[in-house]
């Protein structure tokens, strides 16, 4: 292993290899940071590139551009409350009052550490427990998925405030419903599309969120015209005191460990990471918008190196952007799995080292740009607000293509605003979207493969404990009633 | 700092053109449409097709578009509706494509287009864990007949879309009622491999050039693919046909041009295509991908997707998916 990870540093460190690396973090920073725009279409984007360089380069760029992207849209959830894709919408959470209560560049500065922090330890945990770990991802069946996914809904539920409960299930289950709409992930059948061509996808998850989330928010903004205060953005800012740093290592280290082994589940992933690692420091963890943001953002950059596992142990993508970077790997005449570590120790001890390198890099790169990206959030309203809402309406147009996408944004928009107004949550309605088709397809095949028999439970002890689990948190307000 | 994204967005959207100094190339560019997001099969079709025109020095720049969305129902009715204004632009599609016309997803089929040619071939396969009892496909189908109902299969699509389709050919011919058949559809072929590796489904039905990997790391088994012929490049793989079982069937993708073309631009077109798949360029691309070359020019590839489409309806009405 020693050999292996020399010759995964002798092929990240060439010079040319290194130029590629920064190209990609650059690159994919300036696409994340575009609503909309996630890891996956920057990759897809870089693709013409790397095929004019040597399989090692490309692909050590394009972790490069991985890293990158993930950073840039934590940049847009923190700033503008526009998290353009899944797994950093739990970034926005604590993420977006930080930065609107004069601490923007405090929180840019915390989600690149935590970011840091969670991609090199999941670096870490991938070069020691890839096998062992392959192993247990193929412990999880449709059952498990389902329960855990169960797990999540029910969480967010239980731990929502105090008097929000009842809101929190009624947008959990609105997110659920419109989860339903498009093709049947089973038996292909078109449901609530109306005919409309448009709707056969079901709704863009990009659509969704930038019209909740950041359109919803700019129209509040209009309307409410909060007073603005100043904010000083200094390099200063980007040094945290000491004994932050001392509250925050063990937030992230929990985070990291626990986003990595959900990220090693194919398919859970980096969102559910996020989530979960959210909820788990609300609940019995750090309580304050600083953990709250380092949470999700090492959990998810340790998912997202997770989701590696499966794709290099393997050969299966356990994720959108895994199973885009296959696509890349094959182009190279590249086969991920058991073998690669055989045939070319070179391209997957390379991958494995240009994770450090890109991380470390990325950190490098970015904590000098954090100034000048905090102020924007010092641009007036007149100014800031117009360019949020072209910026979103520009991302999901760029990712669909379609002018009644646009429309549908809006009128998303509208709903969601008068949700808000009314002390509805969004973010579970989201985490209900996200989770809805994934839930339903593993809920059914479980049922498929069981007859619809509930005693095959018994023979699946991981799915039994995840259920029990589920129930017992829901007696955990009732507990806390009684304490106080 | 914005016009460095609107660069990159332009030359994503256009994708890089790679160019080649050809003295006298057929054409001057060329523009594929995807129906399908990149990353994928058809995606890495259009390119690798796209790369060999060029090398081969037939086409000096390559651009490419990925419009996905309808389960490709938008780019056809874009390359449908549009077929008018769009010059030296083809299509890049594929077997679900007649599928989902069939069911009725979207409105316009192969008719609307001018066929050119039949580019690759996927036969489909049945597969099993490497430690599983079952050793020949004739296993599997006597397990079936002694318990019906028992064994799940596996597939990355949807019910009645390919590989369910696959699998019914195969239990149909053994004398199974389709509709017995326990088929659970997983959202890829990856998730569905994962599924059979980890024991969750028994079989996995899915295509050639998406599980050569796997059985050569040894960790599946194939019982057999429904190509005419056995391959050189994957001897062990034996066809269904050499076990007794008379089903041929591809996955295959190949290259449209809007039906507004004349029959002299498709002349060229088919003899650019046909030149280029016998060059050493295109055959490196197949062997990386573990495809197999279809070459079908214009009349014959209109042919085959008749003959296909027959088939499929009588499939799919067997299955109760269309009437």
């Amino acid at each position: 292993m020693l050999e292996g990870i020399m010759t995964g540093v002798a092929t990240a460190l060439t010079l040319s290899n290194l130029s590629w690396v920064i190209f990609g973090c650059i690159a994919g920073t300036l696409i994340g940071m575009i609503p909309g725009l996630g890891p996956i279409s920057a990759i897809a984007l870089m693709i013409p590139i790397s095929y004019s360089l040597d399989p090692a380069g490309g692909l050590i760029m394009m972790a490069g551009v991985y890293y990158g992207a993930v950073f840039g849209g934590s940049t847009s959830a923190i700033l503008i409350n526009a998290p353009g894709v899944a797994s950093t919408v739990a970034t926005s959470f604590a993420g977006y009052p930080l930065a609107r209560s004069g601490k923007a560049g405090k929180a840019l500065a915390i989600a690149a550490y935590a970011s840091f922090f969670g991609g090199t330890l999941g670096a870490v945990l991938l070069l020691f427990f890839a096998s062992t770990l392959a192993l247990f991802a193929l412990q999880i069946q449709s059952p498990e998925y389902a329960a855990l996914i169960l797990f999540a809904m029910t969480s967010i539920v239980v731990f929502a405030q105090t008097g929000q409960r009842i809101h929190s299930a009624v947008t959990l289950l609105l997110g659920l419903m419109l989860g339903t709409v498009g093709t049947d992930q089973l038996g292909g059948v078109q449901r609530f599309t109306f005919n409309q061509i448009d709707l056969a996808d079901g709704i863009h998850f990009v659509l969704l969120v930038m019209s909740t989330f950041a359109l919803a928010e700019a129209f509040r903004l209009f309307i409410v015209q909060s007073p603005q205060t100043e904010q000083k953005v200094s390099m200063r800012d980007l040094k945290l005191p000491k004994s932050e740093v001392r509250r925050l290592t063990p937030v992230a280290g929990r985070s990291a460990v626990l986003g990595f082994i959900v990220g090693v589940m194919p398919g859970a992933g980096a969102t559910l990471a996020s989530f979960f690692a959210y909820d788990l420091e609300k609940q019995i963890g750090d309580k304050s918008l600083e953990a709250g943001l380092t949470a999700p953002e090492a959990a998810n950059n340790a998912a997202s190196t997770g989701s590696f596992v499966p794709l290099l142990s393997l050969g299966i993508p356990g994720s959108g952007t895994s199973a885009v970077l296959l696509g890349v790997m094959l182009a190279y005449g590249l086969q991920p799995g058991p073998t690669l570590i055989v045939d070319q120790p070179e391209v997957f001890w390379g991958v494995i080292i240009s994770m450090y390198v890109g991380n470390l890099l990325l950190l490098l790169l970015n904590l000098p740009l954090i100034p000048y990206l905090a102020r924007l959030i010092n641009l007036p309203g007149q100014v800031l607000l117009p360019l949020v809402i072209g910026f979103s309406l520009l991302g999901v147009f760029l990712t669909t293509f379609s002018v009644f996408d646009l429309g549908l944004m809006l009128a998303f928009a509208l709903v969601a605003g008068l949700l808000r107004a009314y002390g509805f949550p969004l973010a579970p309605m989201l985490l209900g979207f996200i989770l809805s088709s994934l839930f339903e397809e593993n809920l059914r095949r479980a049922l498929l493969l069981s007859s619809g028999e509930i005693g095959y439970l018994a023979d699946r002890p991981i799915t039994l404990i995840i259920l029990i689990i589920c129930l017992l948190i829901c007696f955990i307000p009732l507990w806390n009633r009684r304490l106080a | 700092m914005l016009r460095l994204i609107f660069a990159l967005l332009v030359i994503s959207a256009v994708g890089i053109g790679e160019v080649a100094l050809a003295e006298n190339p057929a054409q001057e560019r060329l523009h594929i449409v995807i129906p399908a997001g990149p990353g994928g099969g058809l995606d890495a079709t259009a390119r690798a097709i796209g790369r060999a025109l060029v090398s081969n020095e037939q086409v000096v720049r390559m651009s490419y578009e990925n419009r996905t969305g309808g389960g490709g129902g938008k780019a056809m009715a874009y390359f449908v509706e549009s077929a008018d204004s769009l010059t030296d632009t083809l299509l890049v599609n594929s077997t679900p494509l007649l599928i989902r016309s069939l069911q009725g997803l979207f409105p316009h089929s192969y008719k609307d287009l001018t066929p050119l040619a039949g580019l690759i071939a996927d036969p489909g396969i049945i597969a099993v864990r490497a430690d599983s009892p079952f050793k020949t496909w004739a296993d599997v189908v006597s397990a079936m007949q002694k318990k019906p109902g028992k064994l799940f299969f596996g597939g990355g699509s949807v019910k009645g879309s390919l590989d369910h389709i696959i699998l019914s050919l195969l239990v149909e011919n053994a004398g199974i009622a389709p509709r017995s058949v326990r088929y659970l559809p997983y959202d890829g072929g990856g998730k569905a491999m994962l599924a059979l590796l980890s024991g969750e489904v028994d079989i996995m039905v899915s295509g050639l050039g998406e599980t050569l990997s796997q059985q050569k790391a040894g960790s599946i088994r194939l019982l057999g693919m429904t190509a005419e012929n056995a391959n050189p490049n994957f001897s062990d793989v034996p066809t269904f046909k050499s076990q007794g079982v008379d089903v041929v069937f591809y996955n295959w993708r190949g290259l449209f041009a809007p039906i507004s073309t004349t029959a002299q631009k498709r002349a060229l077109w088919i003899d650019v295509i046909a030149d280029t798949m016998g060059s050493a360029a295109w055959q490196q691309q197949m062997l990386r991908y573990g495809w197999q070359p279809l070459f079908l020019p214009g009349p014959e590839v209109s042919q085959y997707l008749a003959d296909q489409e027959t088939e499929l309806q009588n499939v799919l009405m067997q299955l109760g998916l269309v009437r």
